[in-house]
């Protein structure tokens, strides 16, 4: 394993609640351009791996390393983005305006978009096929539609990481297939850490490059192409 | 209709309403230099209903904001209930012991503000140990209820003369028989207490998103707490030392800004909260000494009657039966 390219590490790491510890120590890395599944059945831990990570939780014991370094709360809107499954309601937001907030961490104190701003926010709403419902409110979408946007969002943050918790569990087969290869290419093509929570087996084999299995409280990698529907038996 | 159209609309009404405000009132009095109802009376009054109305209408887009609830509002936190509290005492106990006169305005105004003080960080100290912002509304739901009830038992007991004092004050008004050297004394915080608003716009953008997806975009979720519950506290409790509580404009003109650019992006909605709050007060202070009325309706009871009817549109609007 290239030391250099390791981007989180998780050291030792235990999560879950004092009385209910969710996992064994920890101890493995996510690298530099990985697309990574986070699969287990519900309630095994991925959620709580997920806010262990972003720190609304605290581990119970061990740490989570970012390029070898413990990630600040406030260094983490240049570090991961992250996509969850709830829907969010905003009156008067277009999909345009939703997906320009992930570039708030890159403006000034008043929220002030530069020519540089616009023109990444362009990309991603072209990169994810929205230009047709660019000025549609947030609120008129689809499941699908909203998710999507969300995804443009986070990606517009410009995170060497992206964490996306059940991404495509709203969209249709055209839909889940545009988000797969949007990830994919991100992950090869900018260098992208991503790590998604799912339960699909087939976006797993065909599209990542390993996958982190949480079953019997215990985290175990895995080949991506070694998952398979026995594994949650 | 562009924003800058919308702007100027607003602008123009808010003149007009100004003069109206200035002009109209129960005796017809001519524009003279020297006319003391005009500069002692009206200007005044038509002056603190811009400053209240902007102000408690701008304290009500925050507090929607911080719960991302479109119920919540300047009183639903107990923070007028604090104010309330305040004055209560300042009457019924303080006056009753003889230690000072607290009839005087002034005395009851600054009772009012740490009425209000008290129950922003009552809240700010429960707030430390809260998570969700929503639990935070409902424990200042049942410290309005709380100190309501200890308002009761001071009116209880009150002599007649410190009720109707009491009563008089809850029914609101923007007509202060002030001097200007003292009404500055409130209208300065106000005014700089909306000018700190505009420094906080992309927070306040941030929250709309909900609080997780806010901190993972580097807002300190603590911080702009601890931030707005203050401007809140601060800007309800003198609006109300000033003009007695004020009923359903927090609630209701932040949605009618809204609603007018359909927008809820808050580099506009401050502005047209402002504007729209402003014009709305000296809307219900006209209504309020229409030429005709013996004296003044309550402030309060006409706020209710344009506020409410505007609180249900938004329950329904919103499908929230």
């Amino acid at each position: 394993m290239n030391q250099e390219k390791t981007i989180i590490t998780f050291h030792n790491l235990e999560i879950g609640y004092t009385d209910n510890t969710l996992s064994n120590p920890i101890n493995l890395s996510l690298q530099e351009g990985e697309l990574v599944a986070l699969m287990g059945l519900n309630g095994t831990g991925k959620t709580t791996l997920f806010k262990t990570i972003l720190k609304e939780q605290l581990p119970l014991a061990g740490e989570i390393r970012f390029k070898g370094k413990n990630l600040a709360l406030r260094d983490l809107q240049h570090s991961i983005g992250v996509v969850y499954t709830e829907r969010t309601h905003i009156f008067g937001f277009t999909v345009r305006d939703m997906v320009a907030m992930g570039r708030m961490p890159h403006t000034n104190r008043f929220g002030k978009l530069t020519e540089k701003d616009n023109a990444i926010i362009d990309s991603y709403i072209s990169q994810l096929e929205l230009y047709k419902i660019e000025n549609k409110q947030i609120d008129n979408l689809s499941d699908g539609q909203f998710q999507k946007v969300m995804i443009a969002r986070a990606l517009a943050q410009e995170t060497p990481v992206i964490l996306l918790d059940e991404p495509t569990a709203f969209l249709d087969v055209k839909n889940k297939l545009i988000i797969y290869n949007l990830l994919k290419k991100l992950a090869k093509e900018q260098n992208k850490t991503i790590l998604v929570s799912t339960h699909h087996i087939e976006f797993c084999n065909d599209y990542c490059d390993k996958a982190l299995l949480l079953k019997d409280k215990k985290i175990v990698e895995k080949s991506a192409i070694e998952i398979k529907s026995s594994d949650f038996d | 209709m562009t924003i800058s159209k919308k702007i100027i609309g607003l602008l123009i009404l808010l003149l007009g309403l100004s003069f109206l405000g200035v002009a109209l009132g129960s005796v017809l009095v001519s524009f003279d230099a020297d006319n003391e109802i005009i500069f002692k009376l009206r200007i005044p009054r038509t002056i603190t209903a811009i400053i209240a109305g902007a102000g408690i209408s701008v304290a009500g887009l925050l507090m929607q904001t911080l719960f991302r609830n479109p119920l919540a509002g300047p009183s639903v936190l107990g923070i007028s209930s604090g104010s309330t509290l305040g004055v209560a005492l300042g009457i019924f106990v303080i006056n009753t012991l003889g230690i000072s006169s607290f009839n005087e305005k002034f005395s009851i105004s600054l009772l009012a503000i740490l009425g209000a003080l008290a129950v922003t960080f009552l809240l700010l100290f429960v707030s430390k140990f809260l998570k969700k912002s929503n639990t935070l509304l409902i424990v200042g739901l049942m410290v309005g209820y709380f100190v309501s009830s200890v308002v009761n038992v001071f009116s209880f007991y009150g002599d007649k003369t410190n009720l109707q004092s009491f009563v008089y004050w809850g029914l609101g008004s923007f007509n202060k028989e002030i001097e200007y050297s003292t009404l500055w004394v409130y209208y300065l915080p106000i005014l700089v207490l909306m000018f700190f608003i505009f420094l906080i716009q992309k927070p306040l953008n941030l929250l709309l998103m909900g609080e997780k997806y806010a901190v993972s975009m580097g807002l300190n979720y603590k911080r702009i707490r601890l931030i707005i519950i203050l401007i809140v506290g601060l800007l309800v409790g003198i609006i109300t030392a000033l003009c007695g509580p004020i009923a359903f404009l927090g609630i209701a003109t932040p949605h009618l800004a809204r609603n007018f650019i359909k927008k809820s992006d808050h580099r506009l909605v401050i502005p047209f909260t402002l504007l729209t709050g402003a014009s709305l007060g000296l809307i219900c202070d006209i209504i309020s000494r229409l030429p005709g009325l013996d004296g003044s309706l309550p402030l309060n009871a006409v706020t209710s009657f344009i506020g409410a009817p505007i609180v249900v549109w938004i329950i329904f609007k919103n499908k929230m039966v």
